[in-house]
């Protein structure tokens, strides 16, 4: 028996909406600390409004979002600044500030969050791209770079201050298929030497089986599975085989209902299994 | 028409929770002074050029005009008092803030929008930096300071151009030109003047950061949030201006 998975975010029962446009619908979920769970989902399903939930970029309408166990619902804007500094983020086009160069980029949250002297933040942003596998290109601008390497010194900014969850935007929309495969090498690497817990967002599917330890499914709004990665390769859930087969001409099967199946009972009820 | 309606109260109302969040940023956290300098540094070099080639014309405009309405009842030694009074008073702290919001303003609006539409300034909250403490409030503040320093340069600048043409073209006496501003300009002219700037510089930082900070996503949210950045602060000030008058020398 191996010892039971610390839960790092938990959503519980969390309703979202814009205007009459409900967004997240009663959602509830456990992302297991130290591993790497992906959030797929068709698009339009609410996967980038639950990124902005978890890092309180916007307010649940109901429902609670636990941090280590604090609910951020319930803090100010003062608390929540602290809580963040536990957040990295890499955002769907790296979100780098044009003005600053790479450098400045990922020296940024360190210059505004620690005393280190500006030797020592040289040599974390050294060895960061590095660990992103950019070395020296610290003097060029975000706008002299690639699409695949402003992600990646998007991620190398995210992981500037050592965080303990880092969440990924879709980390391989708009790249072609061998630099997608490269940037989930590179997640699947950092997940690795870091042990922080990653919370991916994607539609990617290989991408997907190759760099997850779980999976969340969100469709319709809802969370209509979750479990390991085998069990949901393994599922006879129509909507997530049609999902995971990329058939869009897949009928789905009248005798599931709507399609939906809840593999939750697998996941939250019996996490010390996994 | 009713959608427009209800855009506008909750445009007012996203506009009071910005002013309220800005000012209780300002008062609530250690100002940066780097950043301060920084924009204080960029608006002044930004905006000093055009505005000094925008007053000159402006003030031999006056000296023209007047000159010609006052000589037609021989009152052409009040051409100083004129062309001083209107220049201290109103010309020059309206074309600052015209010129405030055609220059910085936009820049800011521009900047703004722009990080907005790129994720940039949720990226900032997410690296637990306030956006109203490093981008808002340092630029307000380098506004406030800024603006009346350039009044003072409008006003050199015009009235010099006034008197320029007053007595190199219209053959004025140079000694009455300005005795009339030593007599009739007042220092409290001058301060009123800085005064206005000043106001105008919180309104049109305000209105400029909110429209960049609330832009809809895609270029053309930038391009409108420019676009009714510099519209909606040149004519307010502008409005602004004529009952800020009527408080003040009325």
């Amino acid at each position: 028996m191996t010892k039971p998975i610390e839960i790092a975010v938990e959503f519980r029962n969390v309703t979202k909406a814009f205007g009459s446009q409900v967004v997240l619908n009663d959602v509830s979920c456990k992302l297991p600390k130290g591993r790497t769970t992906v959030i797929v989902g068709p698009s339009g399903t609410g996967k980038s409004v639950f990124l902005k939930l978890l890092v309180g970029l916007l307010k649940p309408d109901s429902g609670s979002i636990f941090v280590d166990g604090i609910d951020i619902t319930k803090l100010s804007q003062n608390e929540l600044f602290e809580v963040r500094k536990k957040f990295g983020m890499l955002f769907q086009d790296g979100a780098l500030f044009d003005s600053q160069n790479v450098a400045e980029n990922i020296a940024f949250p360190l210059k505004r969050h620690t005393k280190k002297t500006a030797q020592e933040i040289q040599q974390i942003v050294t060895r960061k791209l590095e660990q992103v596998g950019l070395p020296g290109v610290e003097h060029k601008l975000p706008s002299e770079l690639s699409g695949g390497m402003r992600k990646r010194v998007g991620l190398a900014r995210a992981l500037a201050l050592d965080p303990e969850i880092v969440l990924f935007d879709e980390p391989n929309s708009g790249l072609d298929p061998v630099m997608s495969d490269a940037i989930d090498k590179l997640i699947l690497k950092t997940g690795k030497e870091t042990g922080s817990t990653f919370i991916v967002i994607s539609h990617d599917i290989p991408g997907t089986f190759q760099i997850a330890d779980y999976i969340v499914m969100l469709s319709q709004s809802r969370v209509i599975a979750s479990g390991r990665v085998s069990e949901i390769q393994a599922s006879e859930n129509p909507i997530l085989k049609r999902f995971f087969a990329r058939d869009s001409d897949m009928p789905i099967d009248r005798r599931f209902g709507t399609g939906e199946l809840d593999l939750r009972p697998y996941y939250t009820g019996r996490l010390d299994r996994f | 028409m009713i959608k427009a309606g209800t855009s506008i109260v909750i445009g007012m109302g996203n506009l009071g929770f910005f002013t309220l969040r800005m000012f209780r940023t300002l008062f609530t956290t250690k100002p940066e002074l780097a950043l301060i300098l920084d924009n204080m540094y960029k608006i002044g070099v930004e905006t000093l050029p055009v505005l000094i080639a925008v007053c000159i014309f402006v003030g031999t405009n006056l000296a023209v005009v007047g000159y010609h309405i006052f000589k037609g009842f021989g009152g052409q030694q009040f051409l100083g008092v004129y062309v001083g009074l209107s220049c201290v008073r109103e010309l020059a702290p309206i074309l600052t803030g015209a010129m405030l919001a055609a220059k910085p303003g936009t820049d800011i609006a521009a900047t703004i929008a722009t990080m907005r539409v790129k994720e940039q300034i949720d990226a900032l909250e997410v690296m637990s930096v306030d956006p109203f403490r490093f981008l808002m409030v340092p630029r307000l503040i380098a506004f406030v300071i800024t603006a009346p320093l350039l009044v003072l340069f409008g006003a050199f600048f015009s009235v010099a151009g006034g008197y320029v043409v007053a007595v190199y073209q219209l053959k004025m006496n140079s000694g009455l030109f300005l005795s009339d501003l030593r007599n009739y300009v007042l220092l409290s002219d001058i301060l009123n003047g800085m005064l206005k700037g000043a106001l105008f510089a919180v309104v049109g930082c305000l209105l400029s950061t909110f429209f960049g900070f609330y832009s809809k996503p895609g270029p053309k949210g930038v391009s409108r949030a420019i676009n009714l950045s510099v519209v909606t602060v040149a004519s307010f000030i502008v409005i602004f201006n004529f009952f800020l008058s009527a408080a003040i020398y009325d």
